[in-house]
């Protein structure tokens, strides 16, 4: 200060300051200038985190794709005994020995048989594919040569699809083609290019500067000194109009900022599917705030179909602004996070973030049709009369059998004409109808969140649509049912019958934590199978609604099976042909069901876009 | 480009009005900069790197782009331009500069779709104001000690600004 007061004094009244003009002192001045001003252009991006970051409310975070990850897919198909893929793992070792795999399920060979096909480069008609099973492909030129010609990957592609078509999975029609261009650019990104949807914490509140006028004292050290070595009086007198804007950024505080924020939502019981209206009124209770930059808390499950959940606004004192947007209803519970909103002062060289909490719940629950086709179930006995036919004689309608008299038999069931024809004593038996126990269970294990597209449906939520439509069904049929998760999540509502059960059922569906991504907690992943043991009752079914993409559901149904329970496996093909290496996660998938029905557990194969009852009449025509 | 479908994300391009603006402004510091043809190639560079920027959002190019208005508009002012031309130059680069990361920001944090008319224009207004306040203080300085200035006072000033940046980049009351 005392510096800059002695030099407007020189200005005026020379030969004040203690030194000399000289041209050297000049000079260096000069070089000093710029040097800083060079110095705190390299340093700008080490200082703090600039202008803070927006989610994506408007959108949902699409489902991870099934068979995205090569690697993974490999690692999930099951040896088979007497094969090994080598000792450290590689893509061409799992390769081999899935096709080993494939061949002794889908072509009837041996281990050993399928396991010389695959090294001697029988198993399939392509070359390249051949070439690179047998490793013969390997060698530096060849290599070389089909990385120019084909561009490396697609021999390992040609391999995956070859092994894949011994499961009987084609690439797909053209149909699939447009949805490779897009597929394969998430492959890259997967969802990491997503910021999470949801605003969480409390009240967070921070204080930041966005850096925005950093450059302009590189300016001003630049006139300067460029003005003084060159003695431009233009160039020097630049620099004032740079000092004038970095006092401007200085000078401009960041301001106190009050608001209040009030949201309404015009129904909370919304239909699945139903758009509703949202309203946000952000109220400024301070002083002027020139800049606000709002944007609202959209559940992370629910998509925004109209209007738009962000704005800005400058407002007075005292004024307020609503933005509205509608939102597409889905089924389940969502939440509305808070607000944030970001204040930036007049020369934008302050920013304050504001999360501002205004709560508000939607919850959209399915009146569902239920399925007009009887379920599928497995034929067993309990004591409760009911409408299932069983495989046991005894009172019904249906014939079954006759057998010899027996002292107690009623005389209604006494085959009265072979009594009459040969004089024998003889009891017809009729199928027996009986009630069953059915437990729907659906996968909620991580590996269940998964789907064909980004813009579709998972799987668990293809699972409890078709839990909802079928629980109704089952109950009308007169079975007692439940509901309950096939996985770490603690939810089992116990098998019963009525009305008031029926609601809690579906209720429980819809709104469950347990049928949301990110539900399953880390502590039970070992121990659920036991306590879901714990708290079935015996003589149940279970009806086990899962995708079937892993080794695990597969091993997990056989367990139950062999505990008694007759389980039937619905399951939603969530799997595509759209790359080789989601062709590959098909053929895994049909190899689970294989799996599964060669030990009796019936598989109902589901594509998700057909409706449940074309698939349950198929399913008892073959039975 | 977009993740998938270009209408299931938010469009973070920068905003128009600011974009236009701060073109506008970038043209301005070409015109003023006629006199020096260097300094006016240097500028045109300057513009169409700012365009580019704000074609895709980039911050960097943005800055880069004002940055070579700047310069051209100092390297202007080492040879004929006048100097209210000079002053004028500089300061509608830093203003580019301004309504340019103005625009990537704004794009940035809500997005093209939503309507920013208001706070651009409350901002825009601002600094235009501000710039043309120094731009004339410059000038009426160099109205009043033209010639003969004490060049021993002048290096006391620039000794003088250069010790108060660094001090206020040592004490910054926001931090």
């Amino acid at each position: 200060m005392v510096l800059f007061g002695l030099s407007v004094l020189e200005l005026f009244e020379l030969r004040q300051l203690p030194f000399p003009a000289s041209r050297t002192l000049r000079t260096m001045l000069g070089v000093a200038a710029v040097l800083y001003g060079g110095t705190i252009l390299l340093n700008r991006r080490r200082e703090e985190p600039g202008p803070a970051e927006t989610p994506d409310v408007e959108v949902t975070a699409p489902p991870e794709i099934t068979g995205t990850d090569l690697e993974a897919t490999l690692e999930g198909i099951p040896s088979v005994e007497g094969v090994q893929s080598g000792v450290v793992p590689s893509v061409r070792g799992e390769l081999r020995k899935a096709a080993t795999v494939f061949l002794t399920q889908y072509r009837g060979l041996d281990s050993e048989a399928a396991w010389e096909q695959v090294t001697a480069g029988t198993c399939t008609d392509d070359q390249r594919a051949t070439g690179f099973l047998t490793g013969e492909g390997t060698s530096l030129r060849r290599r070389a040569r089909a990385l120019v010609t084909t561009g490396g990957v697609t021999v390992r592609n040609r391999a995956v699809d070859a092994v894949a078509a011994i499961a009987g999975v084609e690439p797909g029609e053209s149909a699939d083609r447009a949805d490779v261009a897009l597929s394969n650019d998430i492959d890259g990104t997967g969802t990491d290019g997503l910021t999470s949807g949801s605003l969480d914490g409390q009240h967070r509140r921070s204080q930041h500067r966005t850096n925005h006028w950093t450059g302009v004292s590189v300016v001003v050290l630049v006139c300067l000194g460029a003005g003084v070595i060159l003695r431009e009086p233009g160039v020097l007198l630049a620099a004032v109009v740079a000092v004038g804007y970095a006092a401007y950024a200085r000078a401009t505080p960041p301001g106190t900022v009050a608001l209040s924020v009030t949201r309404s939502v015009d129904e909370t019981d919304p239909e699945p599917g139903d758009e509703v209206e949202v309203e946000l009124t952000l109220t400024n209770e301070g002083g002027f705030c020139p800049d606000l930059r709002v944007v609202d808390g959209v559940p992370e499950s629910l998509t925004v179909a109209d209007g738009s959940p962000r704005s800005a606004v400058t407002l007075r004192a005292g004024e307020s602004t609503t933005l509205s947007y509608t939102v597409t209803a889905r089924p389940g519970v969502h939440e509305f996070g808070p607000t944030l909103v970001l204040a930036r002062n007049l020369s934008n060289s302050a920013e304050q973030e504001f999360l501002l909490p205004a709560p508000a719940t939607l919850t959209a629950v399915h009146r569902p049709q239920p399925v007009e086709e009887p379920v599928p179930l497995r034929r067993q006995p309990t004591q409760y009369a009911g409408r299932a036919p069983t495989d046991t004689g005894g009172e019904g309608v249906e014939f079954h059998t006759v057998r010899e008299y027996q002292p107690g038999d009623s005389m209604t069931r006494i085959d009265w004409n072979r009594r009459a024809r040969t004089g024998e004593l003889t009891t017809l038996e009729f199928r027996r109808e009986r009630a069953t126990r059915v437990m729907l269970l659906v996968d909620t294990r991580t590996e269940a969140y998964v789907g064909h597209s980004p813009r579709g449906r998972d799987a668990v939520e293809r699972s409890v649509e078709a839990a909802q439509r079928i629980l109704p069904a089952l109950l009308t049929e007169g079975h007692l049912v439940g509901v309950g998760a096939f996985g770490p999540q603690d939810c089992f509502l116990a098998p019963d019958t009525g009305t008031s059960h029926s609601q809690r059922g579906r209720q429980l569906l819809a709104t469950d934590p347990a049928f949301r991504e990110g539900t399953d907690p880390e502590r039970n992943r070992r121990y659920w199978l036991r306590r879901l043991r714990e708290r079935l009752p015996g003589d149940t079914q279970l009806l086990v609604l899962s995708p079937l993409l892993d080794t695990r559901t597969v091993e997990v149904v056989r367990r139950l099976e062999a505990y008694g329970y007759p389980v039937t496996v619905l399951s939603p093909d969530v799997t595509t042909s759209a790359t080789s290496s989601r062709r590959l996660m098909r053929a895994r998938r049909r190899l689970m069901m294989t799996n599964l029905r060669q030990v009796g557990v019936p598989v109902l194969d589901w594509d998700p876009e057909k409706p449940l009852e074309e698939l349950f009449r198929r399913e008892r025509a073959t039975q | 480009m977009s993740l998938w479908d270009p209408d299931d994300r938010i469009d973070r391009s920068p905003t128009l009005l600011s974009s236009a603006l701060a073109l506008a402004a970038g043209v301005f510091a070409v015109t003023a900069n006629v006199g020096a043809p260097v300094a006016a190639l240097i500028c045109v560079l300057g513009v169409l790197a700012l365009s580019a920027g704000l074609l895709d959002g980039r911050q960097v190019v943005v800055t880069a782009g004002t940055g070579l208005l700047v310069l051209g508009s100092v390297v202007g002012g080492t040879q004929s331009v006048p100097v209210l031309a000079t002053l004028v130059g500089v300061a509608a680069g830093l203003l580019a500069f301004d309504l340019g990361s103005t625009a990537v920001s704004l794009g940035d944090q809500l997005g093209r779709e939503t309507d920013t008319t208001q706070v651009e224009l409350v901002h825009a207004t601002a600094s235009t104001l501000v710039g043309g306040a120094f731009v004339g203080a410059g000038f009426a300085i160099r109205e009043t000690v033209s010639g003969g200035q004490p060049l021993s006072g002048v290096l006391g000033l620039v000794a003088a600004v250069l010790l108060l940046i660094a001090a206020l980049r040592r004490a910054d009351p926001v931090r």
